[in-house]
């Protein structure tokens, strides 16, 4: 069968099947009906190896698996590890069921198993349960990891509440210690008087952390008012004029015309649009685009809010790499160990958009730039 | 003529370099006293320009102290500030319903700890 081709947006629409079938004439087939009943082939496998290799580079929504194939790996080795790998469904299509095989199969929790000969309905039917059922799967991760983060960012207030005032004593002594010997030794020795700015800086930071800590432990009460998302996002980005020298960055607005009110705390909201306006402008020392966009969404399933506005702020920076883009909202995760980044920053962020009903997004590319969204809804 | 400053904190440590620290830079005089109880004895004895008090100290706390001092005619009309690296508005909110002054957080610079004892005598003599 030739070769269909699909274009780009035909592709972000249709569900993306990878194949795997050793039997070119079968695997012709599923491919046939793949394409009847509107789903898009992204690529066919006929070995198990081949099967990891394809399912990594291509991402594909789903895989539809023979179990006996040729070369070493059999289709359930394959299906174990591109289940634990990449988190893609996996369909069993196949000619066995005995006992032994469906045990087999049973371990790499497949989302539905198909005995061939098929028909398009009954194919049909299983991958759209089984795609469905994934993308509940992957809300259900989410929310609980969203709700372990938010557990642990509560015991980390309720600990840090408790502390606070037995680390701001000792540090009161040590900052009263170095100015005792700024007073007495600094005008002997230039050195000496570096070293006790040193220990007073690191006095602050310090100070500094306690207090961010403490602001997990507070319970939040919103007071909220109706406000302008642009004036605010205005607003905020003057105070970076007095701060952080944005000489080589370039920045760009692009407000939804309409007027559009939000209710909001307004301090807090503002720290949320400092805290991301600064990471952006952090991630481009040597100059760029700063984006800031605001507009209208529509509801998606994860909000019960009639209408939604997101505020966007981009940046082209170097961007996060995956791996650290899964740990960006733990508190004290930071890549800024180097300019004294205290890691609480999104993590707060994270909390402070929630507490409003909304949510905080962070998109990146690595080496292309980093995107913050920052979704809340209308009053 | 030198005012008279006392400082009330478990933290002798701490209070040692209030004391050289403010003593240094100003004409103040400092009296310290480590627990609350002998604090509210020093007030009364020595009639202070202006109290330093902290919150978290064993034996009577500073709120405590700061209730008494207040509702005693001696020194009702002594200002206090309160020193305190209790960082909670709920403390915040009872001290300054109790009357004192002002409420500063450890840790805290020398000269802003002078500006505001400086700021507070001004107003309340």
């Amino acid at each position: 069968m030739a070769e269909v081709k699909y274009s780009i947006e035909e592709k972000m629409k249709k569900k993306q099947i990878l194949v795997v079938e050793d039997e070119r004439i079968a695997a012709e087939d599923i491919k046939m009906s793949l394409h009847r009943l509107g789903y898009a082939v992204s690529g066919a496998a006929i070995s198990g190896k081949e099967a990891v290799k394809k399912a990594e580079d291509l991402q594909p929504d789903l895989v539809l698996m023979d179990i006996v194939l040729v070369g070493e790996m059999d289709g359930i080795e394959a299906s174990a590890l591109i289940r634990s790998r990449f988190d893609i469904p996996i369909v069993y299509l196949t000619a066995y069921a005995d006992k032994k095989m469906l045990e087999r199969a049973k371990v790499t929790e497949p989302f539905g198993y198909i005995l061939k000969p098929f028909d398009d309905k009954e194919l049909c039917s299983i991958l759209e349960i089984a795609l469905y059922k994934h993308k509940m799967e992957r809300k259900l991760k989410k929310t609980q990891q969203e709700l372990i983060q938010s557990e642990k960012l509560a015991a980390l207030g309720r600990f840090s509440s408790g502390i606070a005032h037995e680390i701001k004593n000792p540090l009161g002594i040590i900052l009263g210690g170095s100015e005792f010997l700024e007073m007495k030794l600094s005008r002997v020795d230039p050195e000496i008087k570096t070293a006790i700015k040193k220990i007073k800086e690191s006095t602050f930071r310090a100070d500094r952390i306690v207090k961010d800590l403490l602001k997990f432990s507070r319970p939040s009460i919103l007071k909220t008012e109706r406000i302008d998302p642009n004036g605010l996002i205005r607003e905020t980005l003057s105070l970076f004029k007095y701060r952080t020298p944005l000489i080589e960055i370039k920045i760009k607005t692009h407000f939804a015309k309409e007027k559009m009110f939000l209710e909001i705390d307004k301090s807090q909201m503002q720290q949320v649009f400092f805290n991301l306006l600064l990471n952006a402008i952090e991630s481009m020392p040597n100059g760029g685009l700063l984006m800031i966009k605001t507009y209208k969404m529509a509801p998606s399933e994860f909000s019960f809010a009639k209408k939604l506005c997101v505020i966007e702020i981009a940046d082209t920076g170097e961007g996060i790499s995956k791996k650290n883009l899964q740990k960006i909202f733990e508190p004290f995760f930071t890549t800024k160990r180097e300019i004294k980044g205290t890691g609480l920053g999104l993590s707060m962020s994270k909390m402070l958009v929630n507490n409003h009903n909304g949510d905080l997004v962070i998109e990146s590319k690595p080496g292309k730039g980093t995107t913050a969204k920052i979704i809340l809804p209308f009053c | 003529m030198m005012e008279k400053i006392l400082i009330v904190d478990d933290e002798e440590d701490f209070c040692y370099f209030v004391k050289k620290n403010l003593e240094a830079i100003s004409n103040y005089k400092i009296i310290i006293a480590t627990r609350g109880r002998k604090g509210i004895q020093i007030a009364r004895k020595e009639k202070p320009d202006l109290i330093l008090l902290d919150i978290m100290m064993p034996g009577i706390g500073g709120l405590e102290v700061l209730k008494k001092l207040k509702g005693n005619e001696k020194t009702q009309n002594i200002p206090i500030i309160m020193l305190t690296a209790k960082d909670e508005d709920k403390s915040r909110i009872k001290a300054l319903g109790s009357f004192c002054d002002d409420y500063i957080i450890k840790p805290v610079e020398n000269l802003v700890l002078k500006g505001k004892i400086h700021k507070v005598l001004s107003i309340t003599k």
